[in-house]
C-alpha cells in the first residue's frame, strides 16, 4: 500500500471529543502527528483519554471539533481506510462467549477474503496459521475463546491484527494484566512490524520494555508532554520510567 | 391454550380495573323502577327467562348478542350492572362459568345462582353435557326451578310467573314436535354431526344423531393435536360423513380452519353456521326459538339431500395398519403441516443463531409482542394481518435501536420496556374488540393441523428466502455479531448489518407465528440456538447444529403430537428444550473432568 506514504500516517489537529452534550470533554484540543515506521506510546492516567484517541483515530468516535486524518483520509467517513488499521481492543471488550475458536478469531482479520460459509482460500489459511505460530499458540488454535487465558487472548488479538496486514497498529492496553511471556512475545512482534515500516501506537498506562518506543505522548484530557521516554516519563510517570531500565 | 390466554388477559384487565370498579357501583344506571333487575350471562338464557318474567322484571344478558363468551371482556360498566342486579344467573359450564366467578366476587356471593347446582340434583342437567339448556324438553323441565328463582326476588309475582311458565312450556313442547318432524326428513344413517367444538351433544341425544367428532371439546380446554385431528378424519371417512358444521362462535378461529382443512381432504363440505352461545339478530336469529329452528333447518337442508350425491364421498377407504414411521403422514394436511413447521423452525434457528451471539436472544419476545400489537391494529383498521404484524415488528426493531442509541440505556432495558408497552397496547385494544365473533388470540394460535396449501407455500417460500439471504450475508454478519466494535474498527459496514439483522428477526418471527403459533415462534428463535451454543466450538458448526436441532425437534414434535396427543408446535419446542437440558448436563460433566 502506498496510500499517503509521504504525508504523516496519523494527524490530529486541535481535536475535542465529548461523549454526551452535558459531560466534560474526554479529550480537548489534542494535536499530534505520527509517521510510518514509528512506535508511539500514549501514556497517561486511567480515564485520561487514551482509549478515546484510539477510537477517534479508528473513526468510531466523531470529534466535536478539530480534524483527524489517517493515511490522508477521514476515518469516520471512510470505511476502506479502517481496513489499513490493525486494531487491538482491550481484552475485556472482547465477546469471549461467541462460539469461536482462537483460529476463527484470528481468521476474522481476513474477512474480506471469506467465501461462502466462512471458508478462506488456502493462501489465507496459511497466513492465519503462520500468525498463530508467530504468537506461539499453534497448539491452542482449536481452543474456544472462553478456554483461553488473558495472555493468550491478547496474543490472539495481535495475531488477528497481523493477518489483516495493516499499515498502522492501534493497541488499547495490550499489556493489561497479562503474563510476562505473552508481553515479550507481543513486544517482539510490534518491534518487528515497526522495523517493517508500520506505525505502532500503544495506549498503556504501565509497560515494560520502553527501548523500542520512539516517542511518548502523555495525555490527561489534554496533551501534557511529548518527547522521548526518558525525558517525559520520569517527570510525569515515575513508576513506568523505573520499569524501562531493563 | 387460547382460552387460558384470554383468561389471563381478562385477569390482567380486571386487576387494572379493580380500582375504578369499586366506584363504578355508585354510578346510577337507567331507572328500572321497582321491577326486579335480572342479569344472566347469555342472550339465549335471557330470552328463556324473560319468557317467564314477562312485564314484571327486566331481564338482561351480560354478553351482548353476537359475541362469543370466550371473547367477552368485563368492562367497568358491566361490573356495575352485575352489582346492581337483583339476581345474577349463570349456567356454570366452560368459559361461561368464569363470568359466574366474576359475579360472585363482585357481589360477594349475594344472589348469584348457578343453574347446574339447581338442575343437576333434579336430574335435568349434567355437567358433561354443556349445552343441555338448549334442549327444549330439558328447558321445559327446568321452568319450575326458574320460577322458584324469580320468586325469590319477587315473591308476589309467583302466580304471574307460574302462568307464564305454563304457556312457555306449551311453546317448548311444540318446538320439540316441530324439530322432530323436520329431523324425520333426514335419513337415519345421515344423522351425523361433525362440528368445531363439542356443542351439539344435547341435540344428538334428543333427536337421534350421532356425534362423529369435533376438533376440540370445551372452550379453552384443549388444543387440537395431530393425533386427534387425524383420528377425526379417519372417523369422518369411515362413517361416510358428507357435511361438517361450523359454529357461529367459531367463525374467525383457527379451529375452524382446522376443520375446513381436514374436511377438504375428506371431500366433506363445511357449512356455516350452527348457533350455540350467541344470538345473531343481524342474521335473523334473535331468540331461543329462532336459534333452534335455524339450527334444525341448517341440518335438514344439508343432511336430508345428502343421499342422491352420496356415492362419491364414501369412496375413500380408511387407511389402516402402516409403518409406525409413516402412519402420521397418511393425509396431505399432515405433510403440509410438517413441512411448514420444519421450514419455519429452521429459518428461526438460523437467524436466532446470530441473535444469540449478538446477545439479543430476548429480542424475539419484544418483536413477537410488537407483531401482536400490529396484528390487533391491522384488525381494527381492516388491514392485512401479515403486513400489520410485520410493520409493527420492524417498528419495534427500529425503535429499540433508536432508543438505545439516544439514551445509552442497555439493550435489555430498552427491549423489556418495549416488550411490555407493546403487550399493553394489545391488551388495551383487545379489550375493545367486543362486538366481533372473531377472537384475535385464536388467529395467533396457529396450528400445524390447520395449514392450508397457500400458508405452506408462503411459509416455506419466505423461510427459504430468509435462509438464503442469511447465508449470503452470513460472513459479514458473523464479524458484526461477534464484536460490533471490532467489526466497525475493521471497516465493516456495521450500520447496514445491524438493521439487516433486525429486519431478518422481524420477518422471521412474523413468518413463523402465522404458521406455527405465537409462543412456538418465539421459542424457535432461542431454544435451538441456545442448545447448539453449548455444544459447538465454531461458527459454521454452531449454525448447522442449531438448524439441525430445529429440524429434528420439528419432526419429533409432529410424532409426539400424533402419538401422544399434544400440540405439535409446543412439543417441538419441548424436544428442543429437552436437548438443551441434556446439553447443559453433559457440558458440566465435561468441565469437571
Amino acid at each position: 500500500m502506498t496510500l499517503g506514504a509521504k504525508a504523516p500516517a496519523c494527524i490530529m489537529e486541535n481535536v475535542t471529543v465529548r461523549y454526551s452534550q452535558n459531560s466534560p470533554p474526554a479529550i480537548e484540543g489534542v494535536s499530534f502527528k505520527a509517521e510510518l515506521g514509528e512506535m508511539v506510546l500514549l501514556a497517561g492516567p486511567n480515564g485520561g483519554g487514551k482509549s478515546t484517541i484510539i477510537k477517534t483515530l479508528l473513526g468510531l468516535v466523531k470529534p466535536e471539533k478539530g480534524r483527524v486524518l489517517v493515511l490522508g483520509r477521514d476515518p469516520s467517513k471512510d470505511n476502506d481506510v479502517r481496513r489499513l488499521i490493525g486494531y487491538v481492543p482491550q481484552i475485556s471488550e472482547l465477546n469471549i462467549y461467541a462460539p469461536l475458536t482462537l483460529w476463527d478469531l484470528v481468521s476474522l482479520g481476513r474477512r474480506p477474503r471469506f467465501g461462502a460459509l466462512f471458508r478462506l482460500p488456502e493462501e489465507d489459511v496459511r497466513i492465519v496459521n503462520e500468525s498463530i505460530e508467530l504468537v506461539g499458540l499453534s497448539d491452542k488454535a482449536h481452543k474456544k475463546l472462553s478456554e483461553l487465558s488473558g495472555g493468550m487472548l491478547a496474543r490472539a488479538l495481535i495475531a488477528r491484527a497481523l493477518v489483516q496486514e495493516p499499515q498502522i497498529y492501534l493497541l488499547d492496553e495490550p499489556f493489561e494484566s497479562i503474563d510476562a511471556q505473552s508481553e515479550s512475545i507481543i513486544m517482539d512482534l510490534l518491534v518487528r512490524e515497526k522495523k517493517r515500516g508500520k506505525l505502532v501506537i500503544i495506549a498503556e498506562h504501565h509497560m515494560n520494555g520502553l527501548d523500542a518506543v520512539d516517542r511518548v505522548i502523555y495525555v490527561n484530557r489534554r496533551i501534557l508532554a511529548v518527547g522521548k521516554p526518558e525525558e517525559v516519563l520520569p517527570r510525569l510517570n515515575p513508576s513506568m520510567a523505573g520499569g524501562s531500565s531493563g | 391454550m387460547s382460552g387460558r390466554i384470554a383468561y389471563a388477559l381478562l385477569l390482567l384487565l380486571l386487576l387494572a380495573l379493580a380500582v375504578p370498579t369499586a366506584y363504578a357501583g355508585t354510578v346510577p344506571l337507567e331507572d328500572s323502577g321497582d321491577k326486579p333487575y335480572i342479569l344472566v350471562t347469555l342472550p339465549v338464557l335471557a330470552d328463556i327467562i324473560s319468557g317467564i318474567a314477562g312485564e314484571r322484571a327486566t331481564v338482561e344478558s351480560l354478553v351482548s348478542p353476537g359475541i362469543a363468551v370466550i371473547t367477552y371482556e368485563l368492562t367497568p360498566r358491566d361490573s356495575a350492572r352485575i352489582e346492581e342486579a337483583s339476581i345474577f344467573i349463570y349456567v356454570g359450564y366452560g368459559s361461561e362459568e368464569v363470568l359466574g366467578e366474576y359475579a360472585k366476587s363482585i357481589r360477594e356471593y349475594r344472589g348469584v345462582v348457578r343453574l347446574l347446582d339447581v338442575l343437576e340434583p333434579a336430574g335435568i342437567a349434567s355437567e358433561d353435557n354443556p349445552y343441555f339448556w338448549l334442549d327444549p324438553l330439558r328447558t321445559a323441565n327446568s321452568l319450575d326451578y326458574l320460577v322458584d328463582i324469580l320468586s325469590r326476588v319477587d315473591p308476589e309475582g309467583r302466580q304471574y310467573y307460574e302462568s307464564r311458565a305454563a304457556q312457555l312450556r306449551e311453546r317448548l313442547l311444540e318446538l320439540d314436535e316441530w324439530i322432530k318432524e323436520k329431523v324425520s326428513l333426514i335419513p337415519e344413517d345421515q344423522r351425523l354431526l361433525v362440528t368445531v367444538r363439542d356443542t351439539m351433544r344435547y341435540y344428538a341425544e334428543r333427536y337421534g344423531f350421532e356425534v362423529v367428532g369435533f376438533i376440540v371439546a370445551r372452550p379453552g380446554t384443549y388444543e387440537p393435536t395431530a393425533g386427534s385431528v387425524t383420528r377425526l378424519l379417519d372417523a369422518m371417512i369411515e362413517k361416510g360423513v358428507r357435511v361438517a358444521f361450523i359454529e357461529y362462535e367459531e367463525a374467525g378461529t383457527t379451529l375452524r380452519e382446522v376443520l375446513e382443512t381436514i374436511s377438504e381432504e375428506a371431500g366433506v363440505r363445511t357449512v356455516e353456521f350452527l348457533y350455540i352461545e350467541s344470538l345473531a339478530p343481524q342474521l335473523g336469529v334473535s331468540s331461543y326459538e329462532e336459534l333452534m329452528k335455524a339450527n334444525t333447518m341448517t341440518l335438514v337442508e344439508n343432511l336430508a339431500r345428502g343421499r342422491e350425491n352420496g356415492q362419491a364421498s364414501a369412496g375413500e377407504s380408511v387407511y389402516k395398519g402402516s409403518l409406525f414411521i409413516l402412519e402420521p403422514f397418511r393425509y396431505d394436511f399432515m405433510i403440509r403441516g410438517t413441512l411448514t413447521l420444519i421450514a419455519a423452525m429452521a429459518a428461526s434457528a438460523l437467524v436466532g443463531s446470530f441473535a444469540v451471539i449478538r446477545g439479543w436472544a430476548i429480542f424475539g419476545d419484544a418483536l413477537a409482542h410488537g407483531a401482536l400489537a400490529g396484528l390487533v391494529v391491522a384488525y381494527f383498521i381492516g388491514a392485512s394481518f401479515y403486513f400489520g404484524a410485520l410493520a409493527a415488528g420492524l417498528f419495534v426493531a427500529l425503535s429499540v435501536s433508536a432508543v438505545e442509541r439516544r439514551t445509552r440505556l442497555r439493550a435489555d432495558v430498552v427491549i423489556a420496556v418495549t416488550f411490555v408497552t407493546m403487550l399493553s397496547i394489545s391488551i388495551a385494544l383487545l379489550s375493545r374488540a367486543g362486538g366481533a365473533t372473531i377472537s384475535i388470540e385464536d388467529v395467533l394460535f396457529a396450528d400445524v393441523t390447520a395449514v392450508s396449501p397457500e400458508m405452506m407455500a408462503r411459509t416455506v417460500g419466505l423461510s427459504l428466502a430468509i435462509i438464503a439471504f442469511t447465508i449470503a450475508i452470513g460472513r459479514h454478519l458473523l464479524v458484526y455479531v461477534v464484536d460490533p466494535v471490532i467489526a466497525a474498527a475493521m471497516g465493516v459496514r456495521t450500520g447496514i448489518l445491524h438493521y439487516s439483522l433486525l429486519a431478518l428477526l422481524a420477518l422471521t418471527i412474523v413468518t413463523a407465528f402465522f404458521a406455527i403459533g405465537y409462543v412456538p415462534a418465539i421459542a424457535a428463535m432461542m431454544v435451538p440456538p441456545a442448545t447448539a451454543f453449548i455444544i459447538s466450538r465454531r461458527p459454521v458448526e454452531f449454525m448447522v447444529k442449531s438448524v439441525g436441532i430445529a429440524v429434528v425437534s420439528a419432526i419429533a414434535g409432529v410424532y409426539a403430537s400424533y402419538y401422544l396427543d399434544v400440540n405439535a408446535g409446543a412439543s417441538a419446542i419441548l424436544v428442543s428444550a429437552g436437548m438443551f437440558a441434556v446439553a447443559v448436563a453433559t457440558h458440566k460433566a465435561a468441565n469437571s473432568r
